[in-house]
């Protein structure tokens, strides 16, 4: 089963995308935003992947919430939608993504590993365990991963 | 779990997930995402990258 994601709205040079998880709690708007990294080696090019909820009533964005809102694999879904329209439109760059918690890295690795033969076949996957990276393989826990697209 | 991946951004039905919209703004200066993004940093600049990307 392919579970669709919501419908996304994306800034015009698709950094930041926005979409709505709806369950038992409300309507909960979710923030996926791609920030350029500065990192030591100047000639790659990373965006980190941030991703939390918009608290409308602070303004801020919250990434400890736990909304369960019973739709996680919709919203898991989503992220990677926002994932493949960023590397749509930036093709050549590398998406960093890690959790905000070991539970939530966990929970994203996971996501990758179910759907493993659909996204190997657009990205090169890369973990990081003990201390170094290797090439993603399924159902190991990692503490971040990299994609890039083929 | 499983979720939509495909090379293209679309829905099973063909309809684009996502649209561009005036109304979502940039949260490039976000204190969230930028903590966010300094954090990402420390760690691959203390981890480095994929040997196979490493120059």
């Amino acid at each position: 089963m392919n579970l669709p994601p919501y419908n996304l709205e994306a800034s015009a040079h698709y950094l930041d995308f926005e979409f709505d998880s709806i369950g038992p709690r409300g309507e909960v708007r979710k923030i996926v935003r791609f920030t350029k990294m500065k990192i030591a080696d100047a000639s790659i090019t990373i965006y980190n992947l941030g991703f939390g909820d918009y608290n409308k009533v602070e303004d801020r964005i919250d990434d400890l919430i736990v909304t369960d809102n019973k739709d996680s694999q919709k919203v898991m879904a989503s992220v990677a939608a926002a994932v493949m329209a960023f590397t749509d439109h930036h093709p050549e760059v590398l998406v960093f993504a890690q959790g905000s918690t070991d539970v939530r890295t966990r929970y994203y690795t996971r996501a990758i590993s179910v759907n493993y033969e659909a996204v190997r076949k657009a990205f090169d996957v890369w973990g990081h365990t003990e201390g170094r990276w290797e090439v993603f393989k399924p159902n190991r826990v990692y503490s971040a991963v990299l994609v890039k697209r083929k | 779990m499983s979720m939509a991946i495909s090379g293209k951004s679309k829905k099973d039905d063909g309809s684009q997930p996502v649209v561009v919209s005036k109304k979502v703004k940039s949260h490039e200066k976000d204190p969230f995402f930028i903590r966010k993004t300094k954090a990402a940093e420390a760690f691959l600049n203390k981890h480095g990258l994929p040997a196979a990307l490493a120059k």
